[in-house]
């Protein structure tokens, strides 16, 4: 079987979904409605010895391929709902409405439109008149698909006319009849955007601790709240605003086509409630809350009290160890089985040997999307508009209270567009996980939030593991996601090493591969951990590291650069930042203490060094190492250059004392 | 830097030599493949050494494992073969003159590359004589083309015809994309106008994306699957 919509009919029958007429219809609903993160086949006595973790829901292929399917239809009927939508707003103007309605609002998914008129009333449509509507009215693309589902679950299609197009067709009619009702509902409602957002600066913030994050205990606890905070955020939404529309839900984002009401005082309510149920849930706490609508947005956020973060991490990483979360995870694997699908990826035999060097150790692997956030919610252009505070800078706790963070706020128009996008992604994430259980079986899976997957398998496959995922994408991109080619995917391969924070390397890797210096047509780029080490730059220039006057060994750590490449030592950035009020420079990319003073910015004074250790004022009184000449002019422009001969240099200077000289 | 068509026509040759009886000299097929790349940038040689060579293999094997080498290898231009992956993977800084991005031959497969690059220093430190067994249309991801404007663009589609070194020339439908803004007081630039595209998947690897179509080749390559290269003079942006 392979990973694409097609499959989804033979998939659900595989698992021996039991389902009646009426449950069929049901389910077939929730399908096209785009499923929701909790959703998930009951697959009846057919479970064997998973019988108990019915109620699993990590990457449920269902929901996948679900998804899949609906991200198919938006494509195909795009230009089909533009021209209902277009004739339903001229209908409207007639009756008087005059609001403005941006482009965005025009091509919003059918599944949304499902959902108000099921909100409305659950038998106001029939998922077998939506699928005959899709196949004749969304063109060549989703024939194959509505023809598998047909030959799979006929009785969805019983007295359905699947020739005739046009509004003779009864389902056509139904359809039509359906967005026309509810399109307008869609129009007059606000649209609310409500998030559990930062996961990563929250969680620092809550824990309070940068050592207590890194230990094992802390970084299995947060990979256990980042397995479950999605669909917990989801469930206790749903639960607290049972007056709204729930539009879509995926990733820690939900959209609500909220009451015609105070939106204001009514987020600041859904947003209370939420609190109160996540505080039940978790037993004391709750993560940080967003609502925002046109252009405004309220918070809401209290710091610990009842809880301290070691209870925390205590109760997730318990939590993480469980059977039954080890079975949770473990499951995922059992359940994408049947998209084995042959075998791809070819590499030199030779070469496959000389890899492996007669060993074959597991290794843990990294993938995660390049820019999840920023695609489905970019930041505005011009800050001003912006209510978010931005970046934070410093550790957890320089930050500010995340009540004073603020909500970035978008038009509606923009959340729109987020939504589609992260609907459009979502499923290429999923599957490309999906991808990676059904044809490496990781031996091990570490955590699995939104956008990251941390597994382990032999280290040999990491060249398959990317030919794969490159062929996977080709397909979404050519079916499903209709966005340009880019580098989707992160991926690391870490042998014998635990580092895990990858932060100031992709940042540096992404500077490095901007659209103006390269275009690529890959969609993984590859993280190599040794590129995590710096050249020995004391090699390349310096033969005898000059003394000081105690005896120190001046430790240059400057080389000459190629061409006029200036950056850090530790890392890829160009940057620099500062002076600060010290007189300070830091690398504009990974905030490494740089040290010189280049130029006092009050007095001229140029080429001060301070200790690294110590910060005791050093002068420096070395010489060029090509012409021999002291270095007395440090010229300030990111660059050291020697003055007589120009060449130039970069680094920082360290004192070494003589017992620590080899 | 030689023209574009000059590096196509080198690298060209290294996965399909003109001699189909003999396979060219190990430092043939660096040298070709770095002019290929547009190196040596500089004055300074080609390293046909045997350490050199070590140092290749090294490099792309590492790569290969997952392991990757240091800043300088993946930085800084050299004089051997791993400039030649450093750049395919996309890391080595362009040079100081370009206006234009670079566009590597394989679209970024470093991993292809890699195992060129061990085909050719394995040729030199163990003195094998296999082929490499990957060919030309298999790999590579940029073309020169022309554009058959009489024919059909009905549908939305454009015609055109890659032309692929010595063996001709292959006939594909591309669904139709904007025009691009070059900035700076520059016009537009459509499709036809160019010279040069930018494929996701080699030439033979075409039925990835065409098996997903509805009507297989006859739907044309989605537009958000191909490129085309808008510099004014050909191949600016190639490699």
């Amino acid at each position: 079987m392979r990973i694409e919509s097609q499959s989804l009919p033979s998939y659900l029958k595989s698992q021996g979904v039991s389902w009646d007429v009426s449950n069929t219809k049901e389910e077939w609903k929730k399908i096209l409605m785009f499923p929701d993160e909790d959703w998930t086949i009951d697959r009846g006595s057919a479970y064997g010895g998973y019988i108990d973790s019915q109620e699993q829901t990590i990457l449920d292929p269902s929901r996948v391929l679900a998804r899949m399917l609906c991200v198919k239809i938006d494509r195909a009927l795009r230009l089909k709902v533009e021209k209902l939508a277009i004739k339903c707003i001229q209908g409207l103007r007639k009756e008087g409405s005059y609001r403005q309605v941006a482009f965005e609002e025009k091509q919003i998914p059918f599944s949304w439109i499902l959902r108000i008129a099921h909100d409305g009333d659950a038998d106001s449509w029939d998922p077998g008149d939506f699928l005959v509507y899709a196949k004749l009215e969304g063109g060549d693309e989703l024939k194959p698909d509505i023809e598998e589902i047909r030959s799979i679950f006929p009785k969805l299609f019983d007295g359905k006319d699947l020739e005739t197009s046009g509004v003779r067709n009864d389902s056509v009619r139904a359809i039509t009849d359906v967005f026309n009702e509810n399109y307008p509902l869609f129009l007059e409602r606000p649209t609310l955007h409500i998030s559990a957002p930062k996961f990563h600066k929250v969680w620092s913030k809550m824990i309070g601790d940068e050592d207590k994050e890194r230990t094992e205990e802390g970084e299995k606890a947060k990979r256990q709240w980042s397995m479950r905070v999605n669909g917990l955020f989801e469930k206790l939404c749903r639960n607290s605003s049972s007056d709204s529309v729930m539009l879509q839900s995926g990733g820690g984002h939900v959209l609500l086509l909220a009451p015609a009401t105070d939106i204001k005082a009514y987020s600041e309510d859904l947003l209370r409630k939420m609190r109160q149920k996540f505080v039940k849930e978790l037993g004391g706490w709750a993560p940080l809350l967003y609502a925002s609508w046109e252009d405004d947005g309220v918070a809401h956020w209290k710091p610990l009290t009842r809880k301290t973060p070691d209870e925390i991490i205590r109760a997730l990483s318990t939590e993480y160890d469980s059977p039954s979360e080890e079975k949770k995870r473990g499951i995922a694997g059992v359940h994408w089985a049947a998209f084995k699908y042959g075998q791809d990826g070819k590499t030199d035999d030779e070469i496959s040997e000389a890899i492996k060097e007669g060993r074959d150790e597991d290794a843990r692997f990294y993938l995660d999307v390049i820019g999840l956030g920023e695609y489905c919610w970019p930041k505005p252009q011009d800050p001003s508009v912006d209510n978010g505070i931005g970046e934070l800078s410093g550790g957890p706790n320089d930050w500010p209270d995340p009540s004073d963070w603020g909500v970035p706020s978008r038009p509606r128009a923009k959340a729109i567009s987020g939504f589609k996008n992260s609907r459009k992604i979502t499923p290429v994430i999923e599957s490309t996980f999906g991808l990676i259980f059904a044809k490496h079986r990781p031996s091990h899976i570490e955590a699995m939030g939104g956008d990251e997957m941390i597994f382990q398998m032999p280290s040999s496959e990491w060249k398959l593991l990317l030919e794969r995922v490159e062929k996977h994408c080709i397909q979404l991109h050519s079916t499903i996601f209709d966005n340009d080619q880019r580098l989707l995917w992160w991926a690391i391969c870490l042998r014998d090493r635990s580092n895990q924070d990858f932060t100031a390397m992709k940042d540096g890797v992404r500077t490095l591969m901007g659209e103006d210096r390269v275009r690529l047509t890959r969609f993984v780029n590859p993280i190599f951990p040794e590129f995590l080490v710096p050249d020995d730059p004391v090699d390349d220039v310096l033969p005898d590291d000059p003394v000081d006057d105690n005896g120190w060994l001046m430790d240059h750590r400057a080389r000459v650069l190629p061409e006029s490449t200036n950056r850090c030592p530790y890392s890829l950035t160009h940057s620099l930042v500062g002076p600060d009020e010290d007189g300070d420079f830091y690398c504009g990319d990974c905030n490494v203490w740089l040290g010189p003073v280049f130029e006092c910015p009050d007095c001229g004074l140029d080429g001060e060094f301070y200790c690294e250790e110590c910060d005791e004022f050093m002068f420096p009184d070395t010489s060029c190492p090509d012409c021999g000449s002291a270095f007395g002019d440090w010229i300030l422009e990111e660059t050291l250059h020697c003055h007589e001969c120009q060449k130039e240099y970069y680094g920082t200077l360290w004192r070494i004392p003589p017992e620590d000289q080899s | 830097m030689k023209s574009a068509a000059t590096r196509f026509q080198a690298l060209w040759e290294v996965l399909e030599p003109p001699n189909p009886k003999g396979i060219p000299a190990p430092s043939d097929m660096r040298e070709q493949l770095m002019t290929a790349y547009g190196f040596p940038r500089g004055d300074q040689g080609i390293d046909n050494s045997r350490e050199s060579a070590e140092e290749e293999r090294n490099f792309a094997m590492a790569c290969l494992r997952g392991e990757g080498g240091t800043e300088g290898q993946f930085l800084w231009e050299s004089n051997n073969l791993t400039s030649v992956l450093a750049s395919e993977i996309g890391l080595l800084p362009p040079p100081a003159d370009n206006d234009s991005p670079m566009r590597p031959w394989f679209g970024g497969d470093w991993a292809s590359m890699a195992e060129l690059v061990i085909y050719i220093a394995d040729n030199q430190l163990s003195s094998i004589t296999r082929p490499f067994g990957r060919t030309p249309t298999e790999l590579i991801r940029v073309y020169p083309i022309e554009w058959d404007t009489a024919a059909r663009t009905q549908l939305n589609l454009l015609e055109a015809r890659i032309k692929l070194g010595t063996r001709g020339h292959k006939d594909i439908l591309l669904q139709n994309k904007d025009a691009k803004k070059l900035g700076h007081g520059q016009p537009s630039r459509k499709p036809t106008e160019s010279e040069w595209i930018s494929l996701c998947v080699p030439i033979d690897k075409l039925y990835l994306i065409s098996n997903q179509l509805p009507e297989g080749p006859q739907s044309g390559i989605p537009a958000n699957l191909w490129d085309f290269i808008p510099s004014g003079e050909p191949g600016d942006e190639v490699t």
